[in-house]
């Protein structure tokens, strides 16, 4: 297999009726991109794929319906059950300014506004409120939250991200927190 | 059975004081709190509290529209991950 890199945007959760049709759950941020998606490839990893058209996709609230080309009945779409669906990286849909992909943003150095380590991006969290970064340091956790008046800046080309830290934000001066109580 | 609009709001004393602290000094800081059953009230706009979901402490920006919403909203108790490993096309918007 070539080393391009490929990003899944669904997985195949089950067959719909008996002309070969699959629902698919999305894993990308935007389901509407199946619409306009006319090739796909299906594997359980990425390291084994296999190249399908796409004949049609409807998005619904339950999910993406789908038929593949050569997916003609419920026995053949029974066996893609489980599968993921994968775009080439070059094909991943554009983003607005101030978004990046998460596997991007995995791995920035997170530095100060006077240029200070911070440590590393590990993971990124979806809370209802915002995004939260998780950043390694000192082998500890520490979560910055994903808004713009403390993600300064995130440079793709350099691999880093500038931070404007408050008090309390490295969990270090924590004399704010309040003992649990009865409330 | 919604709360009776005689009491008005339901906001930790403790945390309504140190919001209202904060506000008097115009300081910024991250407030911890457990108290996940509190009201954000306007006073709580452009603060960052951290939240604890039962495990740990979960930043929650507060903006205007979430004016009305309890702090436990914003802290889920349970996460629900899926496929760690593969590389998916979600985003995150910084800001």
């Amino acid at each position: 297999m070539s080393s391009r890199t490929l990003l899944a945007v669904g997985k195949i959760v089950k067959p719909f009726g008996i002309r070969g049709e699959l629902v698919v759950l999305p894993m990308t941020t935007n389901p509407a991109r199946f619409r306009k998606l006319k090739h796909v490839l299906v594997g359980p990893t990425d390291a084994q794929v296999a190249d399908y058209g796409i004949l049609s996709a409807r998005v619904e609230p339950r999910g993406v319906r789908i038929t593949l080309r050569g997916i003609t009945d419920r026995t053949a779409a029974e066996k893609l059950v489980g599968s993921l669906l994968f775009v080439d990286e070059k094909d991943a849909v554009r983003l607005p300014k101030g978004s990046y992909f998460i596997h991007n943003i995995i791995g920035l150095r997170v530095i100060g506004e006077n240029d200070e380590a911070i440590g590393v991006v590990k993971d990124v969290l979806k809370y209802p409120a915002n995004d939260v970064y998780v950043v390694e340091r000192y082998g500890n956790e520490v979560l910055l939250p994903a808004v713009k008046e403390f993600i300064k800046k995130i440079d793709m080309e350099s691999g880093t991200m500038t931070v404007r830290l408050i008090e309390g934000m490295l969990d270090e001066s924590a004399e704010e927190s309040e003992a649990p109580d009865a409330d | 059975m919604s709360r009776s609009l005689k009491k008005g709001p339901f906001v930790s004393v403790k945390l309504q004081e140190k919001v209202t602290a904060l506000n008097k000094s115009n300081q910024k800081k991250v407030v911890k709190t457990w108290s996940r059953a509190s009201t954000i009230t306007p006073e709580f706009v452009g603060h960052t509290f951290a939240v604890h979901n039962g495990n740990k402490f979960i930043p929650v920006y507060v903006h205007e529209g979430m004016v009305g919403h309890k702090l436990g909203e914003f802290a889920p108790t349970r996460v629900f991950r899926v496929h760690p490993g593969v590389k998916k096309e979600e985003s995150s918007k910084a800001g």
